[in-house]
């Protein structure tokens, strides 16, 4: 956990609300006489009478007239910039981007400059994250030093420094014998591997999905192979040595089936997809814009929709914003020399929310991946509204259109895969103990 | 019938080879402590000894080696033998005479004992096949190395006065060590309760079908312990593929004063040698008043002896 930080608590009632709860499955109304209590950074009561009870006098009240409210939402993939890559990045800008997508949690990607490979440095950006943060920030580290893929991290050290979890990001473990023996290492601590299924020898040098968009681009290409081989590897391996695995952005169909096959019998697998494989596909690349350029690539939309249909039955747990910030230098470049990723935390929810409207996946379940299953997974206490646990919460709007602009983005990185795109719902208001830390309602 | 007792009239020690814990009944194991500890008698007291007279033993060693070499040839020296140590630098092998060949020749050297180590398990009892006296084993990969386990046991008895029914913790590098399986076999043949302790990645994945406790938390592992022994951590294993680095291992594999609190207040501590220090066992423990590690490699010459006089014995009764 996030240790106590120098964030104001703020007491309020929040009333006249529609109250999300995926951990319990529940979506209430709540009248002007109910609601949710903060007191102190936390929520000490929900309930739907609460006003004539004498501990809320003198409390302010919040209206949520026509505004849903959910557990804030927690990010599993995030780069930070800091440290290194400051210019692209930094906590501060990072954090309050989460907060305006409804992102209350962020887990931090270990591969920044020095690597956060050791309890030095994971040390220190974690005091930073305390300093600069206006969000929880948990950091994986990397599971192999300098994310080389060569040897283990300390992760028995790292894990009592409260590293949350294990992986090199961007750099999926090709060594067989070294996932494996981490895998196994990884069981004594009860820590969680993360790894990114893609094969380096078959990526080899590609850059987008394979079909008929990359015929036309001319461009080389990830088949879908290049995911399942390495996929089909680690779940193998991870059936015997029997540990907590996560299988990060998928992108195929095939891996939704295989995913959904080693769930009958592996109970510590999980699976998460970007945002961005829900929403696009290849197509969207055309002329060959570079902000679509992404790592795994959009697919076809045969397999966006195998991947929404694997979110919404669960096979796929966490839906996750990838979050990379690039700058303009390291996109406008031939397709193959740009950077991948794009900035997502801003979006997420909005983005997310578009899968509601589009009656793919009911809303308590979306939610749900955003929240909770990332928060149960990874081991962070968030993803609930309930009477004693931190009010982190995000107040949306699903009927209140917008254009995304990413000059009005907090993110220091302007790469959106989503610029000019209509979402239909917004986010209004952002809380992280109880403290408002994205505000885009006029009360 | 006692485990500690045997009735010496019916009982003979029959082995013309010692390869391994495996083959010893506990009739043999007790046999062979009871031997032992007048062997250790008469070598504190250095009591001049004739057992093998004009005997030669080989110590033919494959595989670097400083301390049981040098046991072996002090225990077979005591007893009044020949002693020839061979080791690999020296031998035939480094001129492409095969593992089988170079047994013949030697065998044609008519020794009365051959002692071998080496790097690959199975490699001494491959050996043995060709070579007419008595062979032991003195180390073959992360097999077996029985004399290690006689020199445990012995010491042990000394300590407490029985093995049956101690719980005795093994920890660390379980899944190279040919000290912890031989150990494991003689600890069970004396109905010890044994228990294991290592990382997932220094842990053979099927320990358990031994009938032992494997523990990957060293304070669960060597709770209530009557006995620790710790094992040597191969410097190459720290390097991030079995273990992340020495300083990790320490902090959760390694004995220090904080874990050791955790057996019992009367629990005694034992390592194979050579220790590293700060890495699978705190300094200050080595010498710890409980520390049995100078004592075990006395043990070592007081077992060997042992070994060596009735295994010779045994043959010469075989004819």
């Amino acid at each position: 956990m996030v240790k106590e930080n120098n964030i104001p608590e703020k007491n309020f009632i929040l009333t006249n609300i529609r109250v999300l709860n995926p951990l319990k499955r529940t979506d209430e109304v709540y009248t002007k006489q109910g609601g949710i209590v903060v007191k102190n950074g936390r929520i000490v009561d929900v309930g739907s009478n609460l006003l004539s009870d004498s501990h809320t006098e003198g409390l302010p009240l919040i209206d949520g007239k026509g505004l849903i409210v959910s557990p804030g939402l927690v990010d599993i993939s995030v780069f930070p910039g800091s440290p290194g890559y400051a210019h692209r990045e930094n906590l501060l800008s990072t954090s309050l981007s989460a907060a305006a997508g409804g992102v209350t949690a962020i887990i931090l990607e270990p591969h920044t400059k020095p690597v956060n490979d050791n309890v030095a440095t994971l040390d220190f950006i974690k005091r930073r994250a305390r300093d600069e943060s206006v969000v929880h920030v948990y950091c994986k580290a990397a599971l192999t030093r300098n994310t080389d893929g060569k040897e283990m991290t300390e992760m028995g050290l790292l894990a009592e420094s409260e590293a949350i979890a294990f992986g090199d990001g961007p750099y999926p473990v090709q060594d067989s014998q070294l996932i494996y023996m981490s895998m196994q290492y990884a069981k004594r601590f009860d820590a969680l591997i993360v790894n990114q299924p893609q094969d380096n020898r078959l990526v080899n040098g590609g850059v987008m999905h394979d079909g008929h968009m990359a015929v036309r681009l001319g461009l080389p290409t990830m088949n879908e192979v290049a995911e399942t081989v390495m996929l089909n590897r680690d779940i193998d391996l991870n059936r015997y040595c029997k540990g907590r695995f996560h299988a990060s952005l998928l992108s195929t169909q095939r891996s939704c089936n295989i995913i959904h096959r080693a769930k009958n019998t592996q109970d510590k697998l999980s699976a998460s997809v970007s945002i961005n494989n829900l929403l696009l596909t290849d197509k969207d690349i055309e002329a060959y814009r570079t902000f679509f350029k992404h790592s795994p690539p959009l697919r076809s939309e045969q397999d966006k929709e195998a991947l929404i249909e694997a979110v919404a039955n669960n096979t796929i747990d966490i839906i996750t914003s990838h979050h990379i910030p690039q700058p303009v230098e390291k996109k406008r470049l031939p397709f193959s020399q740009a950077a991948f990723g794009s900035v997502g935390l801003e979006t997420l929810l909005p983005a997310s929310l578009e899968l509601y409207h589009d009656k793919k996946i009911d809303l308590l379940s979306l939610i749900a991946s955003l929240t909770i299953n990332p928060a149960r997974i990874f081991s962070i206490k968030a993803g609930t509204i309930e009477k004693n646990s931190l009010a982190d919460f995000v107040l949306f709007n699903v009927n209140s259109p917008y254009i995304v602009d990413p000059n009005n983005f907090k993110s220091r990185a302007k790469n959106s895969s989503y610029e000019g795109k209509k979402f239909r719902s917004q986010v209004c208001m952002t809380f992280v103990r109880g403290r408002c830390v994205y505000n885009n309602l006029i009360v | 019938m006692t485990h500690t007792h045997i009735n010496n009239s019916s009982y003979t020690f029959k082995h013309t080879n010692l390869l391994g814990i495996e083959q010893l009944s506990q009739h043999d194991i007790v046999f062979l402590l009871d031997q032992s500890e007048h062997m250790l008698t008469a070598f504190r007291s250095k009591t001049p000894l004739h057992n093998l007279k004009d005997a030669v033993v080989i110590n033919l060693f494959f595989e670097n080696s400083t301390r049981t070499l040098n046991s072996f040839d002090i225990a077979a020296k005591k007893l009044g033998a020949e002693v020839i140590n061979t080791a690999i630098a020296h031998s035939s092998i480094k001129k492409g005479e095969t593992l089988l060949d170079t047994a013949a020749t030697l065998n044609a050297m008519r020794p009365d004992i051959v002692v071998i180590r080496h790097s690959f398990a199975g490699a001494t009892a491959l050996l043995s096949a060709k070579i007419s006296c008595p062979v032991i084993n003195a180390g073959d990969g992360a097999h077996e190395h029985p004399t290690q386990a006689l020199l445990d046991a012995l010491t042990i008895k000394l300590s407490k006065g029985s093995i049956t029914g101690l719980k005795v913790a093994i920890c660390g590098d379980i899944l190279h060590s040919r000290v912890a399986y031989s150990n494991i076999l003689l600890l069970k043949q004396m109905q010890a309760d044994v228990h294991v302790v290592a990382p997932p990645t220094l842990m053979p994945h099927y320990i358990e079908t031994l009938g032992i406790t494997a523990h990957t938390h060293m304070s669960k592992g060597i709770k209530d312990c009557d006995i620790i022994m710790m094992l040597r951590l191969q410097t190459e294993r720290m390097n991030g593929i079995y273990v992340p680095s020495p300083k990790e291992f320490y902090r959760f594999y390694g004995l220090d004063v904080e874990k050791l609190q955790n057996a019992k207040p009367d629990a005694l501590i034992m390592h194979p040698g050579p220790t590293n220090r700060g890495v699978e066992i705190d300094g200050s423990i080595i010498e710890n008043s409980r520390s049995l590690i100078e004592r075990q490699v006395e043990s070592g010459v007081a077992v060997r002896m042992a070994v060596m006089h009735n295994l010779y014995n045994a043959m010469q009764k075989a004819g």
